[in-house]
């Protein structure tokens, strides 16, 4: 039984109230998976409630100053179009947003994929990150395209962590009592003119109200800006969704596609054959792991296939469909 | 404990005293006594009790009540103008048969109005999509989404 109801109006006085109630407080934002369990009564609300949603500073998107430092750690060009989202942004606003469209198109796939209309104009991308389900939506497109999770812990200090360290398993984080996800960060791309994708794509039963069979995330860069396809690939990163304890991103992806030719279906039954390595699905309500497993190599080529095509400039609108692989 | 909130629906103010957990549902039926909002599955899948907050559809079972304090909320009550004029949307519904049993109505409608809102010239599959979160048991979609086109200005025939 909730007793108590707060509205703090900064973060700051959000995470003071988080650190004064301990594990008695949570925080809530849309509600839609804490009030939705209760109501369920999977799970009872707790007994303090933070409510989030009158912190201005939680929600939006906005421009940030573009990371020098991953530059020059690395030798590239300077990145462009870097953004950070506020936690309690909610999926509708990410699913439309301009610059996560053109720069980060597997978030987008990811949030207008989550619920229906209503779940994605109240439920918010750091809810739906720190509820830490193994078939989140947006977890996946953020391995591939790099994106940081911020906490605020209770003294105000920020630590920045990559989603690999963020998830620790099903409905587990590295969240400690008292931190709140206050935003979460994606550096844009190096400035070297180079065509670059991304697609998430959810095998399901129907469109909305769905949660993933299997997921899969892909990115790609082609090598050539100068010729129409765009040549060789150069660099991808591919990271599956409901096969796993939680999202993972598939380790030596880059190293097995780097000069392979992106209209070769055996780069990607080679992708497919890594993921299915890396994978570890159970069966459930939704689907036998038998099942799980055979699809992956065939969603993981379909998510590839699609970040071909948006690479090469191709219009596929966000979420990109089972049938995105095919013209 | 008990908080003092006021919730704004369909322009009135109600002042009322609600426990942390109960949901605007509860809040509209059984404290200000709007009863055209209706609790189907009370797990957020159908969409029966879709209200507006802020002009934006919620599934009201599932959203705290004490959090629609200081946003503006409209109910099917809502729609209809002053005198009882039934809303477009409400007029085509009944001219395009969109209504079989009607409990799923009231959502249909603030689905459908908080669309035309946004996109006044909706295409039929932006108006499924706008209806994703709403079910039918009657299977009435077809009547549902003509209704909308309707009043969108378009000619279902014609897509």
């Amino acid at each position: 039984m909730t007793r108590l109801y707060l509205e703090p109006r900064s973060v700051q006085a959000a995470v003071a109230a988080l650190a004064e109630h301990g594990s008695e407080a949570v925080p809530v934002s849309g509600g839609t998976d804490l009030v939705v369990l209760a109501r369920k009564q999977q799970a009872p609300l707790p007994s303090v409630l933070v409510a989030l949603h009158r912190i201005d500073d939680l929600n939006g998107i906005e421009d940030q100053p573009d990371d020098d430092g991953y530059a020059t750690a690395y030798g590239g060009p300077p990145k462009v179009g870097s953004l950070r989202i506020g936690a309690a942004t909610p999926h509708a606003a990410i699913e439309h947003d301009a610059g996560i469209i053109e720069r980060f198109t597997a978030l987008a796939d990811g949030s207008a994929l989550v619920g229906s209309p209503a779940t994605r104009h109240v439920g918010t991308i750091g809810g739906n990150l720190a509820n830490a389900s193994p078939a989140n939506d947006t977890g996946s497109a953020l391995l591939v395209l790099g994106g940081k999770v911020e906490v605020t812990d209770a003294d105000g200090g920020i630590t920045s962590m990559g989603l690999e360290t963020f998830f620790q398993g099903p409905g587990r984080t590295a969240l400690k009592p008292g931190d709140l996800v206050t935003a979460i960060s994606l550096n844009g791309p190096p400035d070297d003119g180079r065509r670059r994708g991304s697609a998430y794509i959810r095998l399901d039963y129907r469109r909305s109200m769905e949660i993933a069979v299997v997921g899969a995330a892909a990115m790609v860069t082609l090598a050539d800006d100068s010729s129409a396809d765009g040549g060789a690939i150069e660099h991808a990163a591919l990271a599956l969704t409901a096969v796993a304890p939680t999202c993972i991103e598939i380790p030596g992806i880059a190293e097995a596609l780097r000069g392979r030719d992106p209209d070769d279906p055996a780069a990607w039954d080679e992708a497919g054959r890594r993921a299915a390595e890396a994978a570890a699905p159970i069966g459930d309500v939704r689907a036998p792991a038998g099942y799980r497993a055979a699809m992956i190599p065939v969603i993981v080529r379909r998510a590839f296939q699609a970040a071909v095509r948006r690479a090469r400039a191709e219009h596929i609108p966000a979420p990109a469909t089972l049938g995105a692989d095919r013209p | 404990m008990r908080h003092s909130v006021t919730l704004s629906v369909n322009g009135i103010d109600h002042p009322l005293e609600l426990e942390p957990d109960r949901s605007l549902l509860r809040a509209l039926r059984d404290d200000i006594g709007l009863t055209g909002t209706k609790e189907g599955c009370d797990d957020s899948e159908c969409g029966a009790c879709m209200v507006l907050v802020g002009g934006r559809p919620v599934n009201s079972c599932s959203y705290l009540a004490l959090q629609a304090a200081g946003r503006p909320v409209t109910t099917v009550e809502g729609l209809a103008g002053p005198n009882g004029d039934l809303h477009p949307l409400q007029r085509a519904f009944l001219a395009e048969g969109g209504v079989q049993c009607g409990f799923c109505t009231p959502g249909m409608l603030m689905s459908a109005a908080a669309l035309l809102e946004a996109n006044p010239s909706p295409t039929e599959h932006e108006v499924r999509q706008a209806l994703a979160g709403n079910l039918c048991r009657c299977t009435g979609y077809t009547g549902i989404v003509s209704a909308i086109l309707s009043v969108a200005g378009a000619d279902p025939d014609a897509r």
